[in-house]
């Protein structure tokens, strides 16, 4: 059964795009032929695994015009199970006006009908808003996995998240599931009590990915030399715990 | 007496500042704000407004940004950048900032305010969402930042199992 899983929360500076790329590639090195989607007219995601969006003919954003199609905005990665499609800032244009390309909530839906089976794993890295570009990734996928930065985030903050996504789902009848809060830059999950008294929160415990993302030096060198940590070096904590992460998560859609 | 639609107008100066803006060079952009300012971009930048100007008694293009900081890109027409300055910049000289003469603003910061994406599906049948709808959905006078945290997570833990339930 095939997944497809955004990477989202309103916030930025969180590690959506690390989370993204990085879980991408440990499905990919899992075996598991994986498909990320650039979704952020920044494009970050496209140049951590290491493309120039400004050298690609085709992106995402030809994709949603249907300018391109999928076989023409595709690429292949380092690796040989993982492919993308990427972003270019020429995405700004749609987020502010989709009306003007006639796009609407569903319009990524229907251009990946086609293609969602060709893949284990399609992972949306989401821009840090929710405008259209996030509205439209949420459309699409069946789960969603939200980093949470602890000194960054709010209790506030994710409730109004949540809010605005129930009434997606309600209104515009997805499937999307919120799979887990994936704490990052966290060592371990009981970090969770230096920033909230402790029990507090405890319903929001059973949320929580086991998995947390520690705050590693490869993760940002590797951040920084454009190539994923799981290229950059395989044996680093941030590599193992991205591993971690995909078997957590592969494992708990297989159960 | 007009001798043209407006609209077109707006219209064109929109597709034009939209059209610079998917040219933007941002590696050059990064590289300029490091050098000149010791910044750095973050992963999120929000397009805020375009103006098109008179600078130095010459055409130029300013486009501004929401980014970690306020960023302003002046450039003319031939692609050279004039200045990049940012809200935290007092070193613009107080002259520079008299050569600004708008000629036409194209405020598309009000434009995005009638057209918030939850607006511009609201133009689609399948989907009539309302801002206002949106926020009702979270009580906000529950999650106070100094309210009881347990409260709040126990609204969230309720939030989360109703989407996945649903």
């Amino acid at each position: 059964m095939n997944k497809i899983i955004a990477i989202a929360n309103h916030k930025s500076g969180v590690g959506k795009t690390t989370t993204a790329v990085n879980f991408a590639v440990s499905l990919a090195l899992m075996e598991k032929k994986t498909l990320l989607i650039d979704c952020d007219p920044h494009a970050q995601a496209t140049r951590y695994i290491g493309l120039d969006p400004k050298a690609m003919k085709y992106c995402l954003y030809h994709f949603y015009k249907k300018e391109a199609i999928f076989s023409e905005v595709v690429k292949n990665t380092e690796i040989d199970l993982l492919d993308i499609i990427p972003a270019s800032f020429q995405l700004l244009k749609i987020d502010n006006h989709p009306h003007e390309f006639k796009l609407n909530e569903h319009s990524l839906r229907l251009r990946l009908n086609d293609v969602r089976n060709k893949y284990d794993y399609i992972i949306i890295d989401c821009p840090s808003s929710l405008r259209f570009l996030t509205i439209s990734a949420l459309s699409v996928s069946d789960d969603m996995i939200i980093p949470y930065y602890l000194p960054l985030c709010s209790f506030t903050g994710l409730a109004y998240f949540l809010g605005t996504v129930r009434y997606l789902k309600q209104h515009l009848s997805i499937p999307l599931r919120i799979t887990g809060i994936l704490l990052t830059m966290c060592n371990h999950i009981n970090e969770v009590d230096q920033y909230y008294p402790k029990h507090t929160t405890f319903p929001l415990q059973r949320f929580l990915l086991k998995t947390t993302i520690p705050p590693d030096v490869f993760i940002h060198d590797s951040f920084v030399k454009r190539k994923p940590v799981g290229l950059y070096d395989i044996g680093s904590k941030g590599s193992e715990k991205f591993l971690n992460l995909a078997l957590e998560i592969d494992t708990l859609f297989e159960t | 007496m007009k001798i043209t639609d407006s609209e077109s107008i707006k219209h064109g100066e929109r597709e034009l500042i939209d059209s610079l803006i998917g040219d933007l060079n941002w590696n050059v952009i990064e590289s300029i704000l490091k050098e000149k300012h010791h910044l750095k971009l973050q992963d999120d930048v929000e397009y805020k407004k375009g103006d098109i100007v008179v600078y130095n008694n010459q055409i130029a293009y300013k486009l501004n940004f929401d980014i970690k900081i306020n960023l302003s890109i002046l450039f003319d027409r031939n692609g050279d950048c004039l200045t990049i300055s940012t809200t935290n910049d007092e070193s613009e000289p107080p002259q520079q900032k008299e050569n600004f003469n708008k000629l036409e603003f194209n405020d598309v910061e009000e434009e995005n305010k009638k057209h918030l994406p939850s607006e511009d599906l609201v133009e689609n049948e399948s989907l009539k969402i309302q801002t206002q709808k949106i926020d009702s959905h979270v009580d906000t006078s529950k999650i106070e930042p100094n309210e009881n945290i347990s409260q709040m997570a126990s609204q969230i833990a309720e939030m989360i199992t109703e989407i996945n339930e649903e």
